[in-house]
């Protein structure tokens, strides 16, 4: 299952940094006079409403989706552990300063709040980014921060303590290791989320602006043709559902292969 | 070398009968005592008696609610659970690099590591081979041999044993129990080893501190050990003569 999952994420990403050789046209050509064509040897996907090929929007929209997703993961995540682990290995004040503000981050409602700031921003899609890692992160430094906590008082850590070992050498050599495949799993599951938040936002014209190819895009562009022309919709959607649920349970086998619990009941 | 003056520890319990309420569990009651340099000092008493909190106090990982502490730096520790006491992930060279890292630190000097891990592990009694093996590889007390050369690599001038030997088996605990005397000649360390094994302690200690609920009841030589006057401390020193 999770080679499978895998392969298709990488299949996907390889598609989306060789675009120009996989797919077989320009995405931005129009050719009016051949719009909502069907399926053929030269657009197998058929052409949308301008006449471009759906199949080389897809592979070019891959590099919107996929890259600011990632992008959007590694700074929540990032954002996330180093407020994690300072809350969960310090506790006390610092503890109560860093939770403090989580549990208000996390009394927002998230899509609302993400609304609210690429309004306050302006339309662009740096700060549909800002405005996700600024939502996402209390939640993922929670769950690290539960997660350091299981290790702070290890008898390892103990003893560099004991010793007057820098905190630099624990939390970095001692702690972050150790919360590695927890990280992953968070991480891998984070994915999923953030494609969908991206796409939802670009099929609300608040992310990544038209004509460039984009997933959650070019589904807000099939919506006026939805029962005419049904694969300019169709296509973009089932490609979002099927990488993040890819995702979602690569997440899961992580979890499953991370957990030596789990290993004992096989 | 170790002072605690009036030491006293609490804990807030767990199950509390009021929903917001603060009460506390008294651990340590106004403990005072002191080490010798030189001196392996054996701190006796039964589960729950807070031998361990003591220790803790001692290294310096719990600040106490009250009281003194002066202990003389640098200090290192040997735990009782060698499963959890290196960390999984590292290997036998990395374990003890730790401690020569911290050492470097304080005396700010470069050694020479594989040299000194290699004489370590020879130390201890083990092969060279070792040095790159990870903690699950090893066995027990071949891993709590790795954990005491970690703590001598340190150059320390106490190290306090928590129960150390108490998880290995009685031939293991000898060995372990000769190697330690033989280190301590060695480098002129003073020991402080908590344990609730009455043998080991006579095998090993020049003085005992018998403690029961908190408080130190007793205080003896080992050479005058058939003198305790304490009632709990008779009651442990009995309770082994009937089991042989």
């Amino acid at each position: 299952m999770a080679v499978l999952m895998l392969g298709i994420i990488l299949g996907v990403i390889i598609a989306g940094i060789f675009a120009p050789v996989v797919a077989p046209h320009d995405p931005y050509k129009t050719d009016i006079l051949n719009k909502f064509a069907g399926f053929s040897m030269s657009y197998p996907l058929g052409t949308d409403h301008l006449g471009r090929c759906i199949l080389s929007r897809m592979i070019y929209g891959i590099r919107p989706t996929l890259f600011l997703s990632i992008l959007t993961m590694t700074g929540t995540i990032f954002l996330g552990m180093i407020m994690g682990l300072l809350a969960g290995y310090f506790r006390g004040f610092v503890d109560e300063v860093i939770m403090r503000i989580v549990d208000v981050m996390l009394s927002f409602p998230s899509q609302i709040m993400v609304f609210a700031i690429v309004a306050l921003l302006g339309v662009d899609i740096r700060n549909v980014i800002l405005a996700n890692v600024f939502i996402k992160w209390a939640w993922y430094a929670r769950m690290i921060r539960t997660n350091v906590m299981k290790y702070r008082d290890k008898n390892y850590i103990l003893y560099s303590k004991c010793i007057g070992n820098r905190e630099r050498y624990i939390l970095f050599r001692h702690l972050l290791p150790s919360i590695s495949s927890e990280l992953a799993v968070l991480a891998t599951l984070d994915m999923g989320w953030a494609i969908l938040n991206i796409s939802t936002l670009s099929f609300l014209k608040l992310g990544v602006q038209p004509p460039t190819p984009e997933w959650g895009a070019m589904l807000n562009e099939a919506k006026n043709v939805m029962t005419t022309n049904p694969v300019q919709m169709i296509a973009p959607g089932l490609a979002i559902v099927i990488l993040v649920a890819a995702f979602h349970f690569l997440g899961d086998a992580l979890r499953d292969a991370l957990d030596p619990k789990e290993a004992e009941y096989e | 070398m170790i002072r605690l003056n009036n030491v006293g520890v609490s804990f807030r319990k767990e199950n509390q009968k009021k929903i917001f309420g603060k009460e506390r569990q008294q651990i340590l009651v106004d403990v005072s005592m002191h080490v010798k340099e030189k001196e392996c000092l054996g701190i006796l008493g039964e589960s729950g008696s807070g031998k361990s909190t003591m220790g803790r106090v001692i290294c310096g990982l719990l600040k106490p609610d009250c009281g003194k502490v002066e202990v003389e730096k640098p200090i290192s520790i040997v735990f009782q659970d060698y499963t959890t006491s290196a960390n999984p992930r590292f290997t036998v060279k990395q374990i003890i690099s730790e401690s020569l890292i911290v050492r470097e630190r304080r005396e700010s000097i470069r050694l020479d590591r594989e040299k000194e891990i290699r004489k370590l592990l020879e130390l201890v009694g083990l092969s060279e081979e070792f040095s790159l093996r990870y903690p699950h590889e090893l066995s027990g007390g071949q891993l709590q041999r790795v954990c005491i050369a970690r703590a001598v690599a340190l150059q320390p001038k106490i190290i306090l044993f928590d129960e150390s030997i108490s998880s290995l088996d009685a031939y293991t605990q000898v060995q372990i129990m000769d190697l330690l005397k033989e280190i301590r000649k060695k480098y002129g360390l003073t020991y402080v080893f908590i344990t609730h094994d009455l043998s080991s302690v006579t095998y090993f200690c020049d003085r005992v501190l018998f403690l029961y609920q908190g408080q130190i009841v007793e205080t003896c030589e080992i050479a005058e050990l058939g003198k305790v006057k304490d009632e709990y401390a008779k009651k442990l020193l009995n309770s082994v003569v009937n089991l042989r």
